[in-house]
């Protein structure tokens, strides 16, 4: 991949070694991720939308569920990777955690927003409301501006180094709100239901709708995955064009005056 | 070595400190997180006359009736039970599809006279069990469950049923 | 078909929509990225 000499003036060679790793194990992980993601994206469809039987109380709708809680799952999953990207760039310093995290925010952003979308599109036919603010669906809201702000925030600097710190501060205060997420449905009376699969006892969920929703889940995160891992290469090839572009211009100036 | 333990060891700190205000918060406001109240918590103290507040619980079996009211819209009287106590509940509008008895309902209203929940709006409230209609037909035609009176039996004994042979 | 399907369509149409335009402008990045980088190492 780093087939020219790092250009002068480019301090802290050393933590570009692991990003070239990077690069060349995601280029080889990518299209495998996004083959299986896009595979079982296929079967979840075909079996949530057409096999999979309705539900004795709630009929087809009970379909927008395969999107809505890998969507929740998704939020909550790549929520909790940000906090550990966010640990590993504040303790250790490391560059590619600031870059996977600042273009992991986007994304969670975008699958939390889908989380709101879904569920109030389910909310209506099947609670008789689009929005209430009960504590599960408000703490939801809560996430989605958490992933936004850090997204904004990590952005909002000229350097980026800062950025990232103000990010990931942002990002561990906000991770009090993920067990609220979790357990609201537990600890208050909330309009939402309680967990259905991740019960201490047997799922409350009949294995005919249980198997396609765990394909859709597995089928999301392989895309979300595919998604930030490409958005990443995407975030670590611009530093690098940056990088080459201020060496060069530095360079001009050098040999122009 | 030391510098990034350092860090770790505040990290953990701030942490440590956050989790344990953000605790004590939510208990401080404990009352005004519940989205409603139970027909228990009501009778056990009453909230201020005239004051809307959220009625949650499941709709008594046997309790609803429906009519048509003066203005030629539906009206419907029914009871919201914990299982303990319940409360009459009175309610002018189209209700939700779920609306059945044994069903969860949220409604927002007051409490009128005679203690009567008079309410402006029925949400409903639907539980954590997904079965296809067959499995739920076998259960009720076995004895297992009548919807009507609130929860299914434990899922263990059902989320295997093969539909095609209990909805024969 | 009754306005559950709608809905359950319309949830599917969305998040696949949203998926589909962010993997677009992913490979753009990726892609503007790559040809920049080539220019600048042929100099």
């Amino acid at each position: 991949m780093s087939s020219t000499t790092a250009p002068r003036g480019m301090a802290r060679l050393h933590l570009l070694a692991n990003p070239g790793r990077f690069l060349r194990v995601s280029g080889l992980l990518l299209p495998w991720l996004t083959g299986a993601g896009l595979l079982c994206l296929a079967l979840g469809m075909v079996w949530g939308l057409w096999l999979s039987p309705p539900d004795w109380q709630q009929g087809e709708t009970v379909r927008i569920m395969y999107v809505h809680v890998p969507m929740a799952w998704l939020a909550m999953g790549g929520y909790l990777a940000l906090v550990v990207l966010s640990v590993i760039s504040l303790v250790w310093r490391h560059p590619l955690a600031d870059v996977a995290a600042r273009e992991l925010s986007p994304i969670g952003a975008m699958v939390t927003a889908l989380c709101l979308a879904t569920g109030s599109l389910w909310g209506r036919p099947m609670w008789g409301t689009w929005w209430v603010w009960d504590a599960r669906l408000t703490s939801v809201l809560v996430l989605f501006f958490l992933w936004v702000g850090h997204a904004a925030l990590t952005r909002a600097f000229d350097d980026p180094d800062r950025g990232a710190r103000m990010g990931a501060i942002l990002a561990l205060i906000g991770a009090v709100n993920l067990p609220i997420v979790k357990f609201s449905v537990d600890w208050w009376n909330t309009l939402h239901q309680p967990a259905s699969v991740t019960r201490l006892d047997a799922p409350g969920i009949h294995v005919d709708i249980l198997y396609p929703l765990l394909v859709n889940a597995l089928a999301f995160s392989l895309c979300f995955v595919a998604l930030a891992l490409a958005a990443t290469r995407a975030g670590l090839q611009e530093r690098r064009l940056r990088a080459l572009q201020m060496a060069a211009a530095r360079r001009a100036e050098r040999e122009g005056g | 070595m030391t510098r990034k333990r350092r860090r770790l060891y505040i990290l953990l700190l701030c942490g440590i400190g956050l989790g344990t205000a953000t605790a004590l918060t939510l208990t401080a406001f404990q009352d005004n997180l519940v989205f409603f109240r139970s027909p228990s918590d009501i009778l056990a103290e009453a909230p201020p006359p005239g004051r809307d507040f959220r009625l949650g619980g499941l709709v008594e079996a046997g309790s609803v009736q429906r009519s048509t009211g003066p203005d030629g819209r539906p009206h419907v009287t029914f009871r919201v039970t914990d299982g303990q106590h319940s409360i009459p509940v009175q309610f002018s509008g189209v209700l939700p599809d779920l609306f059945r008895e044994g069903q969860g309902v949220v409604t927002l209203g007051r409490l009128g006279p005679g203690n009567v929940f008079l309410a402006r709006e029925v949400l409903a409230r639907h539980d954590e069990n997904y079965m296809p209609p067959e499995v739920a037909d076998a259960l009720r035609r076995a004895g297992h469950w009548d919807p009507a009176r609130g929860d299914p039996p434990p899922a263990s004994g059902w989320n295997r049923l093969d539909p095609r042979r209990s909805g024969g | 078909m009754t306005w559950h399907w709608w809905h359950v369509l319309l949830s599917w149409g969305v998040v696949l929509t949203a998926f589909a335009v962010l993997a677009a402008v992913v490979r753009g990045r990726l892609r503007a990225a790559a040809r920049r980088l080539a220019v600048l190492e042929k100099r």
